[in-house]
């Protein structure tokens, strides 16, 4: 009973161990959710979630898998007040592409990867902007969707630079692909 | 080399990561339906959202005490830069309002002997609970924030939020400890208004840009820039007289600079507002009981499908609610 029950607990230390990078997303998107006004109503905040989700997408989708990319998705839903199931579709979607083309990434050095960040914050800004307008069935303004994600861009290198060193503690296996 | 690119696109391309990753197409539908259902039936997930409030609630009111440092230093390092002009501005401030509080003062008790003399009935009482902003959740499409106040402090959806400058905006989802407004500037913000000196009535549009814009005023209707715009009490559900903002200048359509500063909001006041409606009784057996959940139950005298009064203001026809 004793061995069943250390068996147990160990496998949900690894499972919880595994789960790290989700609850670092998580922890992060509380952090931005953080009335701190730092761009002063100018633009909005970076897309912390999009970043954690294309970087783990590049650098290891095993520690973040889809159904953690639905549950980033589903919790930026309800944080935001947002139409239930509108980011959890957005970040799929983005992570589904981003694995797509990963091939893309080979051998590229870190401008490389950032030039491919970019790319998929502008189609998750049209994309965003499009099922907005369907759900929404209005006309929105696609100016802030692109203004965050042209923040998340530059935000990118160094988010990308902490979650490199939790991706060390989780992994010895190579960083290129 | 053809017949390898060929195949590496088929081992690596779009279709072959769906077909290796079945769980992602699952999710995806998963979030589709969910987006779907939500759309029609938003309502269902309300108690999931007041819940998700809750437990985020806990986390973000232990970040927001650093985050309330990190904006009091920035406050600070940018009034280090003015602070003489600030004085000397205050100083001009404080002198005219000193010569106005004497007028303001024999003012109020001119107009309370008038309305001794004439029996205007008064004003509802308005009571209020003070909550704090602690999480600032403003999405692209979404402009809301959350307080620390919920049902445990008697907070109804509704209910008018305002702080030391003017309304901040409305309840629209309520846990037990925490609560979701929605604010003056987002695209589902609806408020009736007055614009002061001509005494115009309009709805306040928001439209996620830092000035809502005014609707459904009169045709031929003139407004002049700088006129103070405040809350009436149509549709039962703001108290009159709430500071919203002034008529911008140099607008195609009429809009209005806020008083608030969204980003600045920290202490929040909910309004406990009850208008002042003649109600006819109903009769015995048919009373909607009400449970204190802040879901208000149609009058058995209201046809079936109508809303309630107090949400009369904000209901848009063919178009379900933002949250």
């Amino acid at each position: 009973m004793f061995e069943v029950l250390q068996i147990g607990f160990f496998w949900l230390l690894q499972q919880m161990w595994r789960a790290l990078p989700l609850f670092v997303t998580l922890a992060m998107m509380l952090v931005a959710m953080a009335p701190m006004n730092l761009m002063q109503g100018v633009v909005l905040g970076p897309d912390l979630a999009l970043i954690a989700i294309f970087f783990w997408a590049i650098h290891g989708p095993e520690f973040l898998p889809p159904w953690a990319v639905f549950v980033v998705g589903l919790a930026q839903d309800f944080a935001t007040g947002s139409p239930i199931g509108f980011w959890a579709v957005m970040y799929l979607f983005a992570y589904g592409f981003t694995l797509s083309q990963r091939v893309f990434f080979r051998g590229r050095t870190g401008v490389g990867v950032w030039l491919g960040f970019a790319i998929i914050a502008v189609l998750v800004a049209a994309g965003s902007w499009v099922l907005g307008t369907f759900v929404y069935a209005r006309w929105l303004p696609p100016g802030e969707l692109f203004g965050q994600g042209a923040v998340s861009v530059i935000f990118y290198p160094l988010l990308a630079r902490v979650l490199l060193l939790l991706r060390r503690v989780l992994t010895t296996a190579p960083e290129t692909l | 080399m053809a017949w390898n690119r060929n195949r590496r696109r088929s081992s690596s391309g779009s279709w072959a990561v769906l077909a290796q990753n079945p769980a992602l197409v699952i999710f995806f539908l998963i979030a589709l339906i969910l987006l779907v259902i939500g759309r029609g039936q938003e309502a269902l997930f309300d108690d999931a959202r007041g819940a998700a409030n809750d437990v985020s609630s806990v986390f973000m009111e232990v970040l927001s005490v650093p985050a309330s440092e990190v904006n009091r230093w920035i406050a600070g390092l940018g009034s280090l830069f003015s602070t003489y002009d600030e004085n000397q501005k205050l100083r001009q401030e404080n002198a005219k309002l000193r010569a106005a509080q004497s007028e303001l003062a024999e003012l109020q008790r001119k107009v309370q002997r008038y309305e001794g003399l004439l029996k205007i009935p008064t004003d509802a009482p308005v009571t209020a609970v003070a909550a704090r902003v602690i999480a600032d959740t403003k999405g692209p499409f979404v402009r809301t924030v959350l307080i620390n106040a919920g049902r445990a402090q008697d907070v109804l959806k509704g209910q008018a939020v305002v702080d030391d400058r003017g309304l901040l905006g409305r309840v629209i989802a309520t846990g037990n400890r925490s609560s979701r407004v929605l604010l003056v500037t987002d695209l589902n913000s609806r408020i009736p208004v007055l614009i002061e000196g001509v005494n115009l009535k309009a709805i306040l549009v928001g439209d996620n840009s830092q000035r809502p814009v005014l609707e459904y005023l009169p045709s031929g209707s003139r407004i002049v820039a700088g006129a103070r715009v405040v809350t009436t009490s149509d549709g039962a559900a703001f108290p009159p007289g709430i500071a919203v903002g002034i008529v911008g200048k140099g607008e195609t359509s009429p809009r209005v600079k806020l008083f608030t500063n969204e980003g600045r909001a920290d202490f929040v006041r909910i309004l406990k507002y009850r208008a002042p409606v003649d109600v006819d009784e109903a009769p015995s057996g048919t009373e909607p009981a009400d449970k204190g959940d802040g879901k208000a139950k149609p009058a058995s005298s209201q046809p079936a499908g109508t809303l309630p009064q107090t949400n009369a203001v904000y209901a848009q026809p063919g178009r379900p609610p933002a949250l």
